[in-house]
């Protein structure tokens, strides 16, 4: 119902009769919704592919690695909103990246302290969160030209987006690959042969490949049934 | 002039905000991460000296267990881990000595636990290290570590022989080495027999 939903804050308002006015005049769920699922930050826009494709071995590993993502993006695209007006516009990107970098840093220091093995299998990828491109994007592209609460919400759209994506190829690769899920023995060793594949990378590619084509047909169908 | 001060003004601040809070968030969490890198020496400790624990096993239960069965001490450079059986007085049945070598980019740093003699290898792991991945790196894998099990550190004479050979490993003084990774292997062999040297030195 809401797949027409504009961007222009007045129209937003009788568009949610029942709800009252929504966030932001209804904004926040059209820009939700554009960037959670229209234009999913991985399975469309295909960015943060490294992480999609390294962690996702097991389904916690992926659920973890959202989360710290979401909390990235969240934490960095609202101070950088906050500080839109007053970022001197020469080191905007140095400012940025600072700011996403102590994020990061923060969030890999709470997993080495307190999910030490978690902190262990994801190796290296919870400080490249740094580089990720979907953070830097959300950032330049959104946070710096919109409100704080609209910032938040891009953003949570946008780590939400990424942690899905992330748990439905680890869902696909622990299940195949182990026969495991959250570490409880689903399909048993004794009939089922594990899929050594979907345990290393081209299994991740796989599963991707799926994924991004599911992406493109849903959302054909639903520009046709618009 | 102005723009300026305030670019710089503005660059100052927020790095120093950044860094105070990353400081701050470094000095709460140390001393959890120090727990768990003590809980995981523990650890591959406990596994070369062959004392099952579980897999999710936290940082309080590994140091009950290993208070329990580990006696340490230290001979000279090296610090030496005891196995301690039911009976406390008797011989102990294995020990574990810790180990530093250089490897191809860094130390490589493991543990080596022994039979009594002091000699015949029961076990290796190299938990810390910074080879190159899939190469070098595979040293820390079990397929690569189990050919050392019943492996003797010196030969009959007594001079430290053991070798990481490229291939064709035969007799007690030789493991094959891993294709791509001559230099982290040949490390591996002069950790090995620097360790000879040591323990002949203590004992």
């Amino acid at each position: 119902m809401m797949s027409t939903a504009p961007l222009d804050p007045t129209a937003g308002a009788e568009g949610c009769g029942g709800c009252g006015k929504g966030f932001c005049d209804g904004k926040g769920r059209a820009i939700f919704k554009e960037t959670s699922w229209t234009s999913n930050p991985v399975a469309v826009q295909t960015l943060g592919i490294c992480p999609a494709l390294a962690v996702t071995t097991r389904l916690e590993n992926s659920l973890v690695m959202g989360a710290a993502m979401i909390f990235v993006c969240v934490g960095s695209t609202f101070m950088l909103s906050l500080l839109r007006h007053t970022t001197p516009r020469r080191i905007r990107l140095i400012a940025s990246v600072a700011i996403i970098a102590t994020f990061v840093i923060l969030i890999d220091q709470f997993l080495r302290a307190f999910y030490w093995e978690m902190s262990r299998q994801l190796g290296p990828y919870v400080g490249l969160i740094i580089t990720n491109c979907i953070v830097l994007g959300r950032a330049e592209a959104f946070a710096m030209q919109n409100k704080p609460q609209l910032a938040i919400v891009d953003a949570l759209a946008a780590g939400i987006g990424f942690t899905t994506i992330l748990a439905i190829v680890g869902f696909f690769r622990e299940l195949l690959g182990e026969g495991t899920l959250l570490g409880y023995v689903v399909l048993h060793p004794d009939w089922y042969t594990k899929n050594l594949v979907m345990v290393l990378a081209p299994g991740a590619f796989v599963v991707m490949g799926f994924l991004i084509a599911l992406f493109n047909w849903l959302q054909q169908k639903d520009v046709q049934g618009s | 002039m102005k723009d300026n001060l305030y670019t710089l003004g503005y660059a100052v601040t927020v790095g120093a905000i950044c860094a105070g809070l990353l400081t701050a968030a470094a000095e709460f969490t140390a001393p959890y991460r120090e727990a768990n890198q003590r809980a995981d020496e523990m650890r591959n400790i406990l596994a070369v000296l062959e004392i099952p624990v579980g897999p999710r096993a936290g940082a309080e239960e590994l140091t009950e267990v290993f208070e329990q069965r580990v006696r340490r001490e230290t001979k000279d450079s090296l610090t030496v881990y005891f196995l301690v059986g039911d009976d406390p007085q008797a011989e102990p049945e294995l020990v574990a000595v810790d180990v530093v070598g250089r490897g191809l980019w860094g130390p490589i740093r493991g543990f080596v636990s022994l039979e009594p003699d002091w000699d015949t290898i029961r076990g290796v792991t190299f938990h810390d290290h910074n080879e190159t991945p899939g190469l070098g790196a595979e040293i820390s894998h079990d397929s690569f570590l189990d050919q050392f099990r019943g492996k003797r550190l010196t030969d009959e004479d007594g001079r430290p022989a053991l070798q990481v050979v490229s291939s064709g490993a035969d007799g007690p003084w030789q493991v094959d080495g891993i294709s791509g990774a001559t230099i982290t292997c040949d490390r591996v062999g002069d950790l090995m027999r620097d360790l000879a040297r040591q323990i002949q030195e203590v004992r």
